[in-house]
């Protein structure tokens, strides 16, 4: 079973066991090791030791309660890290199935799939679509993309520069059919 | 949200919701009709289309965010000149 804190070495019961001792002090039952304590006293595994004689003090445990929430927090930013890489890769979109324009070359786009719907996203020109499936997905951002080329068209002259930016990057690759 | 940070918001095949400041339109962003949640990759292109922050973000969602705090924030992002 993979471990829930990658950073701590845990070989069986006892590694397992040290690293709830250390989140809930005092409260761990059947451990050599009880509150109050000045050493801890872990049953040989076997296995690595050293770690089993850091002496442990009243006063440390807010402290190490403090670096566990710590640790903890950047395993979890970790975690969303790994499963945002893990479900996202790029493709090339080819296509815009318009009768009026035809990408000149094809754009990157970005599908992510670590929610419930599937994302497709055309970085360089902002916009995204989404559906059920990567197939969907892709077809609603054709669709947003001449939604949003139409929109930027037709309100050329009230773009902000945000947006003006967004329509020459548009025109950049979008020509007429 | 939007509504509150003075988008104007269209109903269309997706929900969508443009920013105008002093006549010019400043951002457009969207969501699908069909998103049953915002969860995944969905919140942070809406996030990023609005041109906010995480923290930003979190608090145009959770309401003390308010248009004036909001167009001053694009306004020191150069977002709105």
């Amino acid at each position: 079973m993979p471990s829930k804190y990658p950073l701590i070495h845990t070989q069986g019961a006892a590694s397992v066991r040290r690293v709830g001792l250390w989140s809930s002090m005092g409260t761990v039952a059947g451990s050599s090791i009880a509150y109050g304590s000045s050493y801890g006293q872990f049953p040989s595994t076997g296995g690595s030791s050293h770690l089993l004689d850091v002496p442990i003090h009243d006063p440390d445990v807010p402290e190490l309660r403090a670096k566990i929430a710590k640790l903890e927090a950047t395993v979890a930013e970790l975690q969303n890290t790994v499963d945002a890489l893990r479900f996202e890769r790029v493709v090339s979109l080819a296509s815009l199935e318009d009768p009026e324009f035809r990408l000149r070359i094809p754009i990157s786009v970005v599908i992510d799939s670590s929610g419930a719907q599937v994302t497709a996203h055309a970085i360089d020109l902002e916009d995204f679509g989404v559906g059920e499936t990567e197939y969907e997905a892709v077809d609603d951002l054709r669709r947003s993309l001449r939604e949003t080329y139409a929109f930027l068209l037709e309100n050329e002259s009230e773009l902000g520069p945000i947006m003006v930016k967004q329509l020459a990057r548009f025109r950049d690759v979008l020509v007429p059919a | 949200m939007w509504e509150k940070l003075g988008f104007d918001v269209v109903q269309s095949k997706d929900v969508i919701a443009t920013l105008r400041v002093a006549g010019k339109f400043i951002l457009k962003t969207k969501r699908s009709h069909g998103a049953r949640k915002l969860d995944g990759e969905i919140p942070r292109l809406i996030r990023q289309q609005m041109r906010l922050g995480q923290a930003e973000f979190d608090a145009a969602y959770d309401c003390p965010l308010t248009r004036n705090d909001y167009v001053e924030i694009l306004r020191k992002k150069g977002v709105i000149p």
